[in-house]
């Protein structure tokens, strides 16, 4: 029963009129920054922060956990309709999704995708609402080698599953850990790294860093290419599927939920990979695997599904254990500790409304999204029309002033400069942003509960290997960071070979 | 060795980070023992995976698989110093005239803008911002430095 007075609980909380009002403005929102290319959740939360921190921790997360799941939905519209992906997770959608675009049943690829999506989303939220307490339960018992091996596990899967070498993931992710140590060590009271500015004693500031990797690095990037791509849409003609579409989408919607359920737990997992493993799963059980590529509507309902149950599984670890599996997560871990809520298991106990009214914001959060999606897709296509001229110089003053408002120190906004110049060249030289980001919000947590460790088996290292949870995940982080470093190898003897050849 | 491949950079930049950390730690944090950790035990661990990281990066690089836009260096300088630009001037002048300094310097970044079209953008986001933080949100600051006209 205890599930059904959680569910009531936050149900009370999600149908507040604030809650409500927040979390339409958190999905439009993020329907709008799906549809637009160019700007992502993670920038978008990110900017957003300050302003939520006017508002009450349980508001402030209901908005932003609505950008996130309202950005599966809105990139999936440009995918299908333009063939522009406007989320990574969509990428996959625009295969067949454009295909039936051209062929007249853009409609139909609409509704299943948003059908299916809200499936998706209803399940995953019951699959959170039951895994989530059983699985804090299990954490309330971890100690400091446990969390570490945790957290090491955490930023090494977040590494293999990114884009790019693993290797310079590792590398970001380390230069994210150093950067997160800046400020006064919470066990000597000793100040380091800080360059006598006052202001970093007590770290650098999160809000700047990220709005600068994630906000103004990706007006940077954006800036290198042309900036008039036209982009032209289909027509849509009737939202209705048909008896056979929808008849031909049921499966594909439940195994995609059931892949993202699953896939978006894991750390680095999320939306994008699961709307992947989706695709192949489904061309591989399809009768008509020939179809895939021109127009199958399972290619469409799987990965819609996948990506949004996803989305909302990637809430699990985060709300449990207080571990990001992505960098979106990440963001909403450093929205909470900027709240002044300690992320962990013990979030459900000491905050049973933020967590629950949470978990029921969303299942309305999805059912707001079908109706803004469907009868007003005219209107989000038209968005489409506006130009990245104007929008960029709106990022820009959004980041500034988002930056400077969270504190009132001009600082931070020097801080904000650094982090987007700097953001920008790590995505010149190939690392992603994503590892960056997750070391610098789990640094400190991961030096804290290394020296807790320490200091508790006196400098026995091998404390992380006699106890039985923590051997286990620093087994699977062992084998991983292994698995990094072997198939390179053998890629770099077979040249070597391939060189003596010839 | 090709040094314009972006694994040869970031493998150095790792190195150099990694080492310039170290040697900093070592300088000026207490190391103390696996026992008892001083504040320099674990930087110091950081520096050492990453110096480690920096090698591994080196020796595996390749070669680019395609060609890179060239750096927009007008758009990097005049982006990049929008956020100083409006931190010097928040205090001192006021949040108006920073947020008109800052946006005018991204619409500048954009090459192919109208002059019309770039002063209605300045303005535009300038209300808009104003509208939203300061009427909306309602931070403390004020839009023009009363000392000014004082």
């Amino acid at each position: 029963m205890e599930l059904f007075d959680g569910l009531l609980l936050g149900f009370q909380v999600a149908i507040s009129p604030t809650s409500l009002l927040l979390c339409l403005l958190g999905v439009t929102l993020g329907t709008l920054i799906g549809v637009l290319p160019g700007i992502g959740p993670a920038a978008t939360i990110a900017m957003l922060l300050p302003i939520t921190l006017a508002l009450n921790p349980i508001s402030a997360l209901i908005m932003l956990a609505g950008i996130y799941y309202g950005a599966q939905y809105g990139g999936s519209i440009t995918a299908i309709l333009v063939n522009l992906p406007g989320e990574p997770s969509s990428a996959v959608t625009a295969i067949d999704g454009y295909q039936m675009a051209k062929q007249g049943r853009a409609g139909a690829a609409l509704s299943i995708s948003a059908i299916g999506s809200f499936v998706a989303g209803t399940i995953a939220t019951m699959v959170l609402a039951v895994a989530s307490p059983a699985l804090s339960q299990i954490a309330l018992q971890f100690g400091a080698p446990e969390y570490f091996s945790l957290t090491l596990l955490g930023i090494l899967m977040v590494v293999v599953l990114s884009q790019g070498s693993a290797l310079k993931g590792l590398g970001v992710a380390v230069l994210g850990l150093m950067l997160g140590l800046v400020g006064t060590d919470v066990f000597t009271a000793e100040t380091r790294f800080t360059y006598d500015i006052d202001e970093f004693r007590s770290g650098v500031d999160f809000i700047a860093v990220t709005i600068g990797v994630f906000g103004v690095a990706e007006v940077l990037r954006n800036l290198e290419g042309s900036e008039n791509i036209r982009r032209s849409s289909h027509k849509i003609s009737s939202l209705m599927p048909t008896r056979e579409d929808l008849r031909r989408s049921v499966g594909p919607i439940l195994r995609g939920t059931a892949l993202g359920s699953v896939l978006g737990v894991l750390p680095g997992g999320g939306a994008f990979l699961s709307s992947f493993a989706s695709y192949v799963i489904e061309k591989k059980v399809s009768k008509h695997p020939e179809e895939f590529g021109h127009g199958a509507i399972e290619g469409v309902a799987g990965p819609e599904s996948a990506n949004n149950a996803g989305a909302q599984a990637s809430f699990i670890p985060m709300l449990t254990l207080g571990i990001p599996s992505n960098a979106v997560m990440a963001l909403m871990i450093g929205a909470m500790i900027v709240q002044g809520i300690q992320p962990g298991p013990r979030v459900i106990v000491t905050q049973p409304d933020l967590f629950w009214g949470l978990i029921a914001s969303m299942w309305i959060g999805n059912a707001m999204l079908v109706i803004l999606n469907l009868p007003l897709v005219g209107a989000w296509v038209a968005l489409l029309r506006i130009p990245y001229a104007v929008l960029f110089p709106g990022i820009l003053a959004f980041c500034c002033i988002g930056t400077f408002s969270a504190n009132g120190l001009e600082i931070e906004l020097y801080v904000l400069a650094v982090a987007g110049v700097g953001g920008y060249f790590l995505t010149r030289l190939g690392c992603s942003p994503a590892p960056f980001l997750l070391g610098f919000v789990l640094g400190p947590m991961l030096e804290e509960h290394f020296r807790r460790a320490m200091l508790i088996a006196q400098g026995n290292a091998g404390v992380f290997f006699t106890r039985p949870i923590s051997a286990v995940l620093m087994i699977i982080a062992i084998g991983l960071a292994a698995s990094m470093f072997i198939p390179s190898l053998l890629a770099t003897r077979k040249r070597v070979f391939a060189d003596a050849d010839e | 060795m090709n040094w314009k491949s972006q694994d040869v950079r970031a493998g150095l930049l790792f190195l150099v980070v990694g080492i310039y950390f170290g040697a900093a730690t070592l300088m000026q944090l207490e190391l103390g023992s696996l026992e008892q950790m001083g504040a320099g035990y674990f930087p110091l661990m950081l520096s050492i995976i990453l110096v480690a990281l920096g090698v591994g990066v080196l020796l595996q690089a390749k070669p680019d698989e395609f060609e890179h836009a060239p750096v927009n260096w007008r758009a990097l300088l005049l982006i990049g110093g929008a956020p100083i630009a409006f931190g010097l001037s928040v205090r001192s002048l006021g949040l108006l005239p920073a947020l008109l300094i800052s946006v005018a310097m991204a619409v500048l970044a954009s090459r192919r803008m109208g002059r019309f079209e770039g002063v209605a953008i300045i303005v535009g986001v300038t209300v808009f911002c104003v509208v939203v933080f300061k009427f909306g949100v309602g931070i403390p600051y004020p839009l023009i430095n009363p000392k000014l006209y004082s």
